[in-house]
């Protein structure tokens, strides 16, 4: 089996320069903060002297670019990275010659993908081209595609896990079920301690914005749990190639979930904002995604 | 006691994609499903076998591929 290796540098080297652009951001953001209080501790006599004053037109351009470069850059990446797991998943629906259940369920990842990727490419529209406050607008057309990608994606998982089940192959240690329904559990009653009720208890918040903030997380847990169910039966498997895509795409789940839990909790407190670090848990979900469908391909084609 | 040969190939087709655990233990499987010896297949035991291995197998490979494997099983000589 071929090791995607060109994909997994390409993947490496977007989540490196994310991190680099981000931390960059949050230095200098923390900078920011601490230089205008020193400013204002400045007397007048030294305030002639500052470079930092005689420059604070200089500064108020270089924030604004700033900005715009940060705010393309949170926007502009996840749509690269989407369109990198179409592409990675294109190739794993394409190395299946018979449309059976197996191809079928790789077929429903990828129209998650894409419409998950619209979304991103919606998003980038809205916000970076048309100005638009969109994280204001709920639901907007970014939210539509959004939501209606997790429909396919929850499919193609039960599809897997269905197709394992009459496979016959061996379950391993029922404890490990348990400890995954109990940690299913667990999120759960986080979700609707931390995020539900609180979006419920809104009198401010109209029906359908509680829908959609709501939506995500239950489809967040719906998805995580069959991705925790495939880690566990794919654990069995060790190094069998047979597991790796499996256990690629779970991986993607978990931070795709993570990161929406995370958006939830922060959105709705409106903390989250341009350069916020949860953004990579959803580039890397999309760069695994990718990953996982060329590594089934390469895994087809090996046979 | 050791496999003979026919079941060493066997294994030895299985391991790259099962891993080693998982192989022994899909064709302990089907083994005890019709009743072979795992330690001393037979060319005879072979269909079955590759049979229930290509089920196993649909559900990562696809139709086409898990059949390409039962094939290479079905090609063991003794």
């Amino acid at each position: 089996m071929k090791f995607p290796l060109k994909f997994w540098a390409l993947a490496g080297l977007i989540l490196l320069a994310n991190i680099v652009i981000y931390s960059v951001f949050a230095i200098s953001a923390a900078t920011f903060v601490e230089e205008p209080q020193a400013m204002m501790s400045l007397s007048p006599q030294d305030e002639s002297d500052s470079p930092a004053m005689a420059d604070e037109g200089i500064v108020g351009e270089e924030d604004s670019a700033g900005s715009l470069f940060l705010g393309w850059t949170s926007v502009l990446l996840p749509v690269i990275c989407g369109l990198l797991g179409v592409i990675g998943l294109v190739g794993a629906v394409a190395a299946f010659k018979v449309w059976d259940h197996t191809k079928v369920a790789w077929v429903f990842f990828l129209f998650g993908v894409v419409l998950s990727t619209i979304a991103e490419s919606l998003y980038m529209v809205m916000s970076q081209i048309m100005g638009l406050n969109v994280d204001e607008i709920i639901p907007s057309l970014a939210d539509i595609f959004w939501m209606a990608g997790y429909i396919p994606i929850f499919i193609s998982l039960l599809l897997l896990v269905n197709g394992y089940l009459k496979s016959g192959l061996s379950l391993g240690n029922a404890k490990k079920f348990l400890i995954v329904l109990f940690g299913g559990f667990l999120v759960a009653v986080f979700l609707v301690i931390w995020v539900f009720i609180p979006i419920f208890e809104d009198p401010e918040t109209g029906v359908l914005t509680k829908f959609v903030y709501a939506y995500y997380p239950v489809f967040d847990l719906l998805i995580l749990i069959p991705a925790a169910v495939l880690i566990l039966l794919t654990t069995q498997f060790k190094t069998g190639s047979l597991s790796i895509p499996w256990k690629l795409l779970a991986l993607a789940f978990l931070c795709w979930s993570a990161a929406d839990i995370a958006y939830s909790i922060l959105a709705w407190q409106g903390l989250y904002g341009d350069g916020n670090f949860i953004d990579l848990l959803w580039n890397a979900s999309y760069l695994l995604m990718g990953a996982a469908g060329l590594s089934q391909r390469s895994l087809v084609r090996s046979v | 006691m050791a496999n003979n040969a026919v079941t060493t190939k066997v294994i030895d087709i299985l391991i790259p994609y099962f891993g080693a655990d998982m192989a022994q233990g899909s064709l302990m499987i089907s083994c005890m499903k019709y009743g072979f010896d795992r330690e001393n297949l037979i060319s005879g035991n072979l269909p079955k076998i590759a049979e229930d291995i290509e089920t196993r197998m649909k559900i990562f490979l696809g139709t086409e591929k898990a059949k390409a494997v039962a094939n290479l099983i079905l090609a063991i000589k003794e």
